[in-house]
């Protein structure tokens, strides 16, 4: 269990239930990742568009040589994520 | 194969550790860069920037990096403080139940048809051809005078191979993929060798999963 609390979606209204519904729709679930940041939901908006930008945008760097470097930097850490 | 199942086929060869890995020497020079990033940040010189421009990365690449190699220091610092767990992964090709755990040739059955439908290439024809050497196992030998038919009749009674012999063929062909690993590497068919790499990845997950289940046959 998360050591803060985590809104559920049957709980969550407005802006954070619109952001989960967003996040539903475009990866099938909610990850725990995104789902803890639902204390601050404006932050949890600004967190994933970041990730689909650097992930996901326009770069030199392929999608492969970034999900490269994501499992370089988490198995450094020793993070499963 | 496709920019995505690139994507994921580079993130198990490096999983596993990525200075063993098949790979270019750009992405070499990126995997260093991230790591001293990620492990000592204040020891970060021009240097190391350097090290990215000689493999013909320019300043939108390092940057781009860069933000990927915070990003995830970021992303890992609040799964660790804030203690989230990761999701309970069930890779396509690892479907089991956990209570009853499928027979490993089902579950290699199963599997060559989820890779199918999920376009694994070297995925299915890594499962294809341990299928076909498990099948191989199970003819019951005939002499040498005997025609082989085009299909193969049903009615001379097939072996049926336990849990622990379908496991030692999955390990044998694994070592044999090691083997031939080791000389690809070798003369640096790199491209040759991350298939090869991708390969004995697959199998070595059954076996490392059905380590536990291994003596109950």
């Amino acid at each position: 269990m998360p050591w803060i609390e985590v809104i559920s979606l049957e709980k969550a209204k407005g802006f954070l239930k619109k952001e989960y519904e967003a996040a539903l729709k475009r990866a099938g679930r909610i990850w725990h990742i995104v789902s803890i940041m639902s204390q601050n939901p404006r932050a949890m908006k600004a967190s994933m568009d970041f990730y689909s930008a650097i992930m996901f945008g326009n770069s030199p760097l392929s999608r492969s040589q970034r999900e490269m470097l994501a499992v370089v930097v988490s198995a450094a850490n020793q993070c499963l994520y | 194969m496709t920019d995505e199942a690139e994507a994921d086929h580079v993130v198990h060869l490096i999983a596993a550790n990525w200075r063993q890995a098949p790979l270019a020497a750009v992405d070499r020079a990126l995997c260093t860069y991230a790591e001293k990033l990620t492990q000592t940040p204040h020891q970060m010189t021009e240097s190391d920037l350097e090290a990215l421009r000689q493999h013909g990365l320019d300043d939108r690449a390092i940057h781009d990096a860069t933000q990927v190699i915070s990003y995830f220091n970021y992303i890992n610092r609040i799964a660790d403080s804030l203690q989230v767990e990761p999701e309970d992964f069930i890779r396509p090709w690892e479907k089991q139940m956990p209570n009853s755990p499928m027979p490993l040739r089902q579950r290699l059955k199963a599997d060559l048809l989820g890779a199918m439908k999920a376009r694994q290439n070297h995925v299915v024809s890594t499962l294809r051809s341990t299928l076909a050497e498990i099948d191989n196992a199970e003819a019951v030998e005939v002499d040498a005078s005997f025609v082989p038919m085009a299909g193969r009749s049903n009615d001379v009674p097939r072996k049926v191979l336990t849990e622990a012999e379908i496991r030692a063929i999955l390990q044998s062909e694994a070592d044999q993929i090691k083997l031939a690993l080791a000389e690809y590497g070798s003369v640096g068919r790199a491209e040759k060798a991350a298939e090869l790499q991708a390969a004995w990845e697959v199998l070595v997950g059954y076996l490392a999963d059905t380590e536990d289940g291994a003596s109950e046959e």
